[in-house]
């Protein structure tokens, strides 16, 4: 749907994209994460043609987009900003009347929006009065004036209480099947629900794949916990010992060990075939936090 | 949907605006004050006061304009992108399929509406008072005074719009604001009238008159002073006293010229800003 080919941005002799190759593919879910000034603002203003790239080509459906391809593209497209104030001396709703004005969507979708947000209550105040969670409910309604097939949602959580966080996104899955581009420095929330993530890193791409993929190239290991039951050390205790379990701090039998995470599954499987007798295990994973902190 | 519905969509919510937050009430209701002040009291300098020496209400008429009009325009405008810009609407509008062009016109033309209405109310009821008291002044010639203000006011629009798109905050944009106003409005003449003393007068009078022609505010006063009878009688300036080559056709050409460049600048240095990205080099 959206190709970077070989984009570059420089502002002056700061390079805040490098080379990029990427691929938005249609019904995607596609995270993008990164630390502040990594190139996430740049990418998508680029992939929103608010940006030219320095160098390097933007095709939209296969193609290299004139003037008049980007406004159809536009047409198709919600984009919910991270930082937007609105105009404090407009209800929500004349906010959304306005903001349907300019882009051309009807106007009768908006009570049902403001309800979908959980603003109706709150439709005729001032948004001036309105908390930062309240704007940035606002701020999501207005991109799905339209009903868009694409979104582009930068930070779209930030303000959001943990409740309302979850609505968010309920409400996104449920909504109709969408093309998403989700820039956010949650991981746990792109962990979960993107399809593929992009880690960027000084204007690079360093780590591109599944969460699955991701955690798998990690070289953070997994560790896998296991509670034997008693006289297994006395049986199995040298078995254990060679497989790397040393025992943790506390608890009686308990016995620990690092492995990598693409070996967790024959690692079990060993664990398995050597007869040991467990009460308990479990395996704490390597979460995309580390991948993520790994690939910077 | 019609590209001319995003303009007006984009005029409408700037007209309200003003209307709301009474921008066109408070500067109407001080064109008026400040016009029949002028136009009562203008003369009690010399002893005379209501509307008996009406010839003279259009020069002072003129002269308020020169320094307000500029003044209400660079301020209404200066902030027009720089607010957008940092509130994240501008971007956000943007990302709509809507034409860079097509939000600074509509935002333009809101705030070029709200200025005249306010230059039509104030200048109008204090017109319509003079012409209704005195009588002296000719109702054509009033009415070609206020379209050329309101023209006078959309060219500084125009300069306030320029320096809203270029300016890095709303701080440089009001210094920025200002000196264009005291330079066009006060320092412009003073150093063209000084380089003429220092020059004992030999300054040609072509490179003179050409001079004061790159002045649109000097523009606005001769224009009207040649069109405007009653301008310039009271100041003892009769048709010939001007320099031959401003004839009001030659001076009418240049200002609508002005006009003409500083809106097609302004448009220029939008588009241009946003494909280059003028506003995120801060990222």
């Amino acid at each position: 749907m959206i190709r970077l080919e070989n984009i570059s941005r420089q502002y002056g002799g700061v390079h805040a994209l490098r080379s990029i190759d990427l691929e938005l593919q249609t019904g995607e879910w596609l995270g993008l994460a990164g630390p502040n000034g990594s190139g996430k603002t740049t990418m998508l203003r680029i992939i929103l043609g608010l940006t030219q790239p320095s160098s390097g080509q933007v095709y939209l459906e296969g193609e290299l987009p004139d003037a008049q391809a980007w406004i159809r593209f536009r047409k198709k497209l919600g984009f919910m900003p991270e930082r937007i104030s609105f105009y404090d001396n407009l209800t929500g709703k004349e906010t959304l009347e306005f903001l349907a004005s300019v882009r051309g969507a009807s106007p009768t979708v908006i009570e049902e929006l403001l309800e979908k947000v959980g603003l109706s209550d709150a439709s005729s105040r001032k948004v001036g009065g309105y908390s930062k969670g309240m704007r940035q409910r606002l701020n999501f309604a207005q991109a799905l004036l339209d009903d868009p097939e694409v979104l582009i949602l930068d930070e779209p959580t930030e303000g959001l209480d943990p409740h309302a966080v979850r609505h968010f996104f309920t409400l996104l899955k449920s909504d109709r099947p969408r093309t998403v581009l989700l820039s956010s420095h949650r991981l746990s929330e792109l962990e979960t629900r993107a399809d593929r993530i992009c880690v960027l890193g000084e204007g690079d791409i360093k780590a591109l794949g599944s969460p699955r993929d991701l955690m798998a190239a990690t070289k953070q290991r997994s560790r896998v916990h296991i509670v034997v039951v008693n006289g297994t050390m006395d049986s199995h205790g040298p078995q254990l010992a060679e497989m790397g379990f040393a025992h943790a701090n506390g608890v009686p039998g308990h016995l620990r060990v690092a492995i990598p995470y693409a070996e967790k599954v024959a690692f079990l499987n060993r664990l398995h075939a050597s007869g040991a007798e467990l009460k308990d295990v479990w395996i704490e994973e390597t979460d995309l936090e580390e991948a993520y902190f790994e690939a910077h | 949907m019609k590209r001319t519905d995003i303009v007006a969509a984009i005029a409408r919510k700037e007209i309200t605006d003003r209307l709301r937050n009474k921008w066109i009430l408070t500067v109407s209701v001080l064109l008026v004050v400040a016009a029949f002040s002028i136009s009562f009291l203008g003369a009690v300098p010399v002893g005379l006061a209501g509307f008996q020496r009406s010839g003279m209400i259009m020069v002072s008429l003129i002269n308020l304009a020169i320094y307000l009009v500029p003044l209400l325009a660079l301020a209404l405008g200066a902030f027009a992108i720089i607010d957008e810009r940092e509130r994240g609407t501008l971007d956000l509008i943007l990302a709509y399929p809507v034409r860079p062009r097509e939000y600074l016109a509509g935002s333009f033309l809101g705030l070029a509406v709200a200025l005249g209405a306010a230059i039509l109310v104030g200048f109008g009821l204090a017109g319509a008072v003079v012409i209704f008291q005195g009588g002296v002044v000719e109702i054509g010639q009033y009415l070609l005074f206020l379209v050329m203000t309101l023209l006078l006011g959309v060219m500084f629009l125009a300069i306030s719009y320029t320096i809203s798109i270029l300016a890095q905050d709303k701080g440089r944009a009001l210094a920025v604001s200002l000196l264009v106003w005291i330079g066009s409005v006060f320092l412009y003449d003073i150093v063209l009238v000084g380089a003429l003393v220092a020059s004992q007068g030999k300054i040609p009078e072509n490179l003179f008159s050409g001079a004061l022609m790159l002045n649109p505010v000097d523009l606005y006063r001769l224009l009207l002073f040649s069109l405007v009878d009653s301008a310039r009688s009271p100041i003892g300036l009769l048709e010939g006293d001007l320099p031959k080559m401003m004839t009001a056709p030659i001076l009418a050409a240049a200002f609508f010229a002005w006009l003409a460049a500083l809106l097609l600048v302004t448009f220029r240095v939008f588009e241009r800003g946003v494909s280059a990205d003028l506003w995120s080099r801060s990222r």
